[in-house]
Parts: structure tokens; sequence; C-alpha cells
């Protein structure tokens, strides 16, 4: 082959690539890295949150509560302030260890992770900070190919993806995501049980940059499973302030419910 | 029939207004006594056989990771075994599995919570006789229970399917977690509206059992809590609990297996300070850190091992076992520290912490724990772990809530095993039988004492009356004893004739009281039986009650009698009103 004859067979090669090459789309795998990098925010906060629950013939319900916590050790402490009802009570993580906290009877109670806060459709383990990449990986279609694709939400552009569980520690088996192409940030999600029915549909309206990262302030979960029912949690008064270690004690959790 | 006996129905007939009077008040009495106690008893054998053998079981194994709401033992043919060897086998009368789960369902427009059960027939022979004994059809067709064709068929209460707004065919749509946390949704199809036989039952939507078990994310060689109904619970439930109990003791782990083709056996010790004390003084470490093997996530290796294989601290290697269920199993374990080979614990070791395997173990269970491996003699073999936590036996309620209280807080992935029996796990339901056999004691003890009142009197009066009379049969040669006996086999047949009139009463009432349908979905529903109340007439009770009566009237007219037996003729024939 002739030195013109190579360097034009070289730049169709180079031609054929360039697509794959500029415009490829990166994999699940490095989409969910983005999504634990640009969210995982290791650091002290507090906050006060404020759900909004909607249920199909019962009205609305508005829960305030004073929101701490601490991602070096994995500790929380919320406490009630509205409604009446729930005024007082609280929740408090330390490590393993979580307790319940009845201002009627002023006592602990510990509780498992996986039981509701306060009525609400809140957990204790949806408080926890997990990275998507551990609890998550790629699903394939039959071709064994990511469903990763590009497209549109509104006039936003996004990646589309679809993940599986790695672990059964999960509510939801799988889960389609919507992210920002630009920043990675999780603008929907689509939360699928274990036979493939669509449960929970989730949209994150509102991020703060806090450190360099990004933390989702307005939330709204649609029940896909029984129409009607809907849950707004919106984060506000966010600050990074360091806690003092008396903060996260059964005594303090006790002093706030007063 | 002797003259005396003769002479005292005689007698009886002369004073017929006041004999059927009091007749009367002693067959009423009967009654109620026949009534109460049949209530009662129809009432305890609801709750024990109904309510407490169906939804809790006389006797049950519980098998769950600590901290979980969901029970799960993972291997069911090893558990069934060991109860088997512990309960005669005429003893049992079913061993189940507990599968249910609270859910929400989606009817036609309709929401409502209720519990899926599985449930199916001991035999294939046994299932007409099941829907007949469990359930009244309204609608429908129970032969599609079973059906392949319909991917989950389901059995609703007609008060269940009112509430759905779902007929015949229609589509439920149920959220409800599985063992794992996992939600699960899925489709029912009804293909029966039944009302079970306790209206207790009416939030249960029935599925057959291995249905409910896959929908749960039981594996098919694991299983819920198992129930078993016992053929007599009240004598044989906590005698039976101790000797399971005894023998449900779990094995240390030791399992045997290899790394990078070195056989090589791991062993767990205990996650608490006293084990890791003694270990302290007995491992003589070679390399890496001591306090890092001892910790939560600890993983020690002995230093033949680590030769064999050119482990360091902080060398990643697999450990690889066989799994009783699931093939070839592989741990992936990081290096902590390196000990100097224990004569207590064998060359090729790996020594880990408890936590480190005890989640993975539950899943991944080992083909065979080698017991032999350390032997119970074996200074270390205290220190080691063992495959689950066997709790301890709680006498009450309050004790078993105050165990699971304290295992709450025991951070470990650690499965327990407990056994409860009715009297704990149902407690609140059976001391309803403690009140029903109060209120009908205490019945009865009104009920003798109207008897004994009346008898006294009645005797009192005839005897006043007969003064004379006793004078002129004393005059012509009456024995004082035939006097004595001539009053009181006079009263003991007036009280025996009423008595059987109390029964036969008693059993009419009982009849109508049963006709009468109870709509009610109230607590007080769990007491009846196919909506109407039940009744259990035990003869042996009634038959003790008859000749306590007997006895007590017996008693009582002995000495009213023998004092006028003992009066002379000249006395009684003076006696003048």
């Amino acid at each position: 082959m002739k030195p013109k004859q190579k360097l034009v067979f070289g730049l169709i090669l180079l031609l054929l690539c360039l697509p794959q090459i500029v415009f490829a789309a990166p994999n699940v795998n490095f989409l969910l890295e983005k999504i634990d990098e640009v969210t995982n925010l290791r650091t002290d906060g507090t906050a006060k949150v404020e759900v909004t629950q909607q249920k199909a013939g019962e009205g609305v319900k508005l829960y305030k509560a004073i929101y701490y916590s601490r991602d070096r050790d994995d500790s929380f402490l919320i406490v009630f302030t509205a409604p009446e009802v729930e005024k007082g009570n609280g929740y408090l993580k330390q490590g393993d260890n979580f307790w319940m906290y009845r201002r009627n009877t002023r006592t602990f109670q510990h509780i498992n992770r996986d039981e509701s806060i306060g009525g609400t459709d809140s957990k204790g383990e949806d408080f926890e900070s997990k990275k998507m990449t551990e609890l998550y990986k790629p699903a394939l279609d039959q071709n064994g190919q990511e469903k990763l694709k590009e497209t549109v939400l509104g006039k936003i552009p996004v990646y589309q993806f679809e993940v599986a569980a790695k672990t059964e520690d999960v509510s939801y088996p799988k889960r389609v995501y919507w992210i920002r192409r630009d920043n990675y940030l999780p603008l929907k999600v689509q939360s699928y049980s274990l036979s493939g029915t669509l449960m929970q549909t989730s949209y994150l309206l509102k991020y703060t940059k806090i450190q360099g990262k990004y933390l989702a302030t307005k939330r709204i979960y649609i029940d896909e499973f029984e129409k009607g029912n809907k849950t707004i949690v919106e984060i506000k008064n966010i600050s990074i302030k360091k806690i003092k270690d008396y903060v996260f004690t059964k005594a303090y959790l006790e002093h706030l419910s007063k | 029939m002797g003259l005396i006996t003769m002479l005292s129905i005689r007698n009886l007939l002369r004073q017929k207004k006041r004999n059927i009077l009091l007749g009367i008040g002693i067959a009423f009495g009967m009654m109620i006594l026949v009534i109460a106690n049949s209530f009662s008893h129809g009432m305890v054998d609801v709750l024990i056989n109904d309510v407490v053998s169906h939804a809790f079981g006389h006797l049950v194994v519980n098998g769950k990771p600590a901290n979980s709401y969901y029970s799960t033992i993972r291997d069911k043919e090893r558990i069934m075994k060991i109860i088997h060897e512990s309960i005669p086998k005429e003893e049992i009368v079913t061993i189940e599995e507990s599968l249910g789960m609270f859910g929400r369902a989606i009817g036609n427009g309709e929401a409502d919570n209720v519990v899926v059960v599985g449930v199916k027939p001991e035999t294939d022979n046994d299932q007409a006789d099941f829907f007949e004994e469990f359930f009244t059809l309204v609608e429908g067709d129970f032969s599609n229970y079973f059906s392949k064709e319909i991917e989950y068929p389901v059995i609703i209460s007609e008060e269940k399917a009112k509430s759905l707004k779902v007929k015949i065919n229609d589509t439920i749509r149920v959220r409800l977690p599985m063992i794992t946390g996992q939600m699960q949704a899925v489709k029912l199809t009804v293909i029966a509206i039944a009302n079970a036989n306790n209206s207790f039952m009416n939030i249960i939507l029935f599925m057959e059992a291995d249905r409910v078990k896959k929908l749960l994310g039981y594996k098919p060689w694991e299983s819920a809590d198992l129930q078993i109904t016992l053929k007599d619970p009240k004598k044989t439930a906590k005698k039976y609990a101790e000797i399971l109990h005894s023998k449900l003791n779990p094995e240390v782990i030791s399992i045997s297996g290899q790394v990078a083709e070195e056989p090589a056996f791991l062993l767990a010790f205990q996650n608490n300070s006293a084990a890791k004390n003694v270990l302290k003084k007995n491992l003589k470490l070679t390399q890496g850190d001591l306090e890092k093997g001892l910790a939560k996530k600890g993983v020690m290796v002995s230093n033949i091992l680590a030769q064999k294989l050119g482990l360091q601290p902080g060398s990643k290697f697999i450990y690889q076992y066989e799994t009783k269920f699931r093939g070839l199993r592989e741990e992936k374990l990081t290096v902590d520290a390196i000990y100097q080979s224990h004569s207590a614990l064998g060359q090729n070791v790996v020594l880990v912490n408890e936590e480190v395997i005890h989640e993975n173990l539950n899943r991944y269970l080992p083909k065979t724990l080698d017991s032999t491996l350390v032997a119970s003699s074996n200074s270390l073999h205290s220190i080691l772990a063992t495959e689950w936590k066997l709790l301890e036996r709680s006498d009450n309620v309050d004790a078993l809530k105050k165990k699971y209280k304290t295992e709450k807080k025991r951070k470990s992935k650690q499965n327990n095993f407990d056994l409860i029996t009715m009297y704990e796990g149902a407690s609140q339901i059976l001391q309803m039988e403690y009140v029903l056999n109060m209120i009908t004691g205490i019945a009865v003890l009104v009920l003798f004492f109207i008897i004994l009142v009346g008898v006294i009197n009645t005797l009192r009066m005839t005897i006043k009356e007969r003064t004379r009379e006793i004078g002129t049969v004393r005059a012509i040669g009456m024995q004082k004893k035939d006097v004595r006996n001539m009053f009181i086999i006079e009263t003991l047949i007036l009280t025996a004739l009423s008595c059987i009139a109390g029964v036969v009463l008693g059993m009419g009432v009982i009849k109508g009281l049963s006709l009468i349908e109870f709509n009610t979905t109230n607590f007080l529903s769990v007491i009846l039986k196919n909506k109407h109340l039940y009744f259990k007439p035990s003869i042996m009770i009634l038959s003790s009650y008859f000749l306590f009566i007997m006895m007590l009237t017996g008693i009582i007219t002995y000495f009213p009698a023998r004092k006028a037996a003992k009066l002379t003729a000249v006395e009684a024939l003076r006696h003048y009103e």
C-alpha cells in the first residue's frame, strides 16, 4: 500500500470510528458513579423538612420536622414539629442503633430501619446515605446491551437508563432513571416491583449546591399503584455547620421534644 | 322397687304444687348450667381450634434473622426432621407454614387493606373437605383454586368483595412487601366469594400456599414459621415445646471448603468481648493487627495456610465451599491478621468474626457443618459462633415480650430460632377461656346456693307438716333409718327428675340459639362459627354437675331427715300446729 493510499485508508477508518469516539454515550456504571459523585454530600447538616402527604379519600396531611444529620458516622436525628399528633416525637440513629421516641410516654424504643417514620411513607433506611453503585447495576436487554438512551425530559437533554438491584436490600428491584446530560443530576425516577409493575414515580424538582455537591430540596413521589396518593418533600433552611456530638444523643432528643 | 322408695314417690305426689315449683327452680338452674357450660366450651373450642390453631398454631417454630419482621427458616427439611423426631406422629394433626402478609389491595375503583394468606390441604384427597371445613361458598367455584390456567386465583370474603367492589373473575391488584423487604405487586383473580367459618378471617384473601410462598420470595427449600397443630394442645403443647427446644440446638460454624484448591476450614468466633479475650490469650500473632482481626469484619488466617497460599495482611482471597441448595459459594475475604496455628483449631484455618459470615451463611447454607473439627471438649469450642441463636423458652406472654425487646437491641445478622406455644403467642385469646370459666364457675355457685336454699326450705316445711305422720308410722313399727331414708329418697328423686328436665330444656334452648344468624363483624364475631353461636355440651362435666347436685342434696337433706327420724312416736304425735 502506498503512503497516499495508507493516508486515505486511515482517514476513512477515522471517519468511521469518529462518531463512536466523539458521540459515544457513557455506560450506565459510569452514570451511576457520576450520580454518587455529584450527590454524595459527606458533611454535617441541619434542615427543616416538610412532608405533604396526599392520600386518596383521606385529604392532605402536612408533617414538619427538624432534621440533623452527620454522614461521618451515619447518624441522624429527626424531631417532628407538626402535626399536633406527631409533635415532639422523634427518631435517633447512631450507627447500627435506631430508636423511636414517643413524647407522650417519654420512652425510647428500638425499631428497625424498614419501619415507617411518623406515619409517613418514609422509612429509616431512606435517610441513610448509600451509594447507587453499591445498590444497583445496569439492566440488560435481550441482546445483552445496557438499556440506556439519550432523550429529552421536557426540553432538558437527559440520559434514560434502567438499573436492576444488586442486593435484596432495596425496596424496588428495578428502576428507570432520567438524569441530566450536563451535570448528571437525576430528574425523574420510576420504581418497579419485582413483577415489573410501576409502583412509584419520583420527580426531583429543585437542587441546592452545597460544597460542590447537589442536594435535592424538593421532590415529589407519586404513588402509581394507588392513584391519587402523592407525597411532596421539601428541605428548607439548610445549614452545614458542624453539629456538636451531644445532638445525636437520647437526652438531646428528649430535650428537643419538650 | 322397695317400700320406702314407693312411699317417697307417693309423698312427692301428695304435695304436687310445692314440689313442681321447687322442681322448676332446680330445672331452670340446671338449664342455665347446661347452656353456660356448653357455650363456654363451644367458645373455647372455636378459639383454640379455629382462631388459635389457624392464626397462631398450638406450637410454632419461628426462625428469623435478628432485626427482621419476616420469618424465614432457611432449611425446612432439616427443621421438619427435628419436629418429627421430637413429637410422635399420632400427636400431630398438621404442620403448616404460616404464609401471610399485609398488603394494600385495589379492586374496581376501591382500595382496602388485606392480608394475603397461603393455605392448602395436606393431601389432594383432602381438597373437598378442606373447602367445606373452612368456607361457606357464596359465589364462584372452589375447583379453580388449584387451576394452572389462572396465575393467582384467590378466595375472597363477601365483606371484602363488597368493599373492593369485585365479583367473580374480576382482578384485584395487590401491593405487598416480600420477605426481603422488596415491594411486590400482583394481579389476583377472584375465583370464589366465600365466607370463612370464622368472621375474623374476613380480611384475608386466601390463595394456594405454594403460590403465596413464591410471591413472598421464599425459595423452595425455605419456609415461613412452622405452625404445628396438636391433637391435645392443652395437655401437650408445653411438653413438646420443651422437647423440640432441646433438639433445636445449633451447631458450631465449621465449614469445610478450600482456598485456591488448598483444603481449608472456616471457623467463626463469637462477636463478644469474652470470646475475644479468650482469643487474645490463646492466639499468637505472626503478622497483622489482632484488634483488626477481632473486629466486626475481622478475618484471620493460620500461618500454615498463609504460607501455603502466600497470604499477607491485606491480601484478598476467595474461600469456596459447597452449599446445600445453591452449588458452589465464593466468599471474598481480606486478611487482617495471621496467627500461629493453634492445635485446638487445626492447621488450614480461616478464622472470621461471626458477623462476616452470618448473612451469607443464611442464604448459602453449607452442605454440611463439620462438627468433628472442633470437639466440644476443646478449649476454644465455647468461643466459636453457632449457626443460629436458640432463644430461651418463655413462660408467659410478658417474658416473651421482654425477650423480643432484648433481641431487638442485638445487632447481629445471626438467625434466631424460637419456640412459642399458644400459651405465650395467643395468651390474650386464651385468657378469654379463663374469664369464661370464671363466669361459668360463679354461675354454678349461685345456682347451687339457690338449689340448696330451696331444698332445705321445702324439706323443713314438709317435715313440720308431717310430724304427726312421722309419729304414726313410728308407732306402727317403722324404723328410724327408714323414716330418714324416706325423706332423703323423696328429695333425691325430685332433684334427679328436675335435673334431667333441666338438661332436656337446656339442649332445646341451645338448639334454638344455634339457629340464630349473627351478621356482625366486630371483635365478638371471633366466637361465632359460620355466623352462629357455637355450643359444645360436655357430657363429662354435665354428669359431674349432676352428681354434685345429687350429693349436695343428699347431704343437706340428711340432717333435717335424721332429726325428724329421731323423734319418738309419742313426741311426734303430740306435735300440733
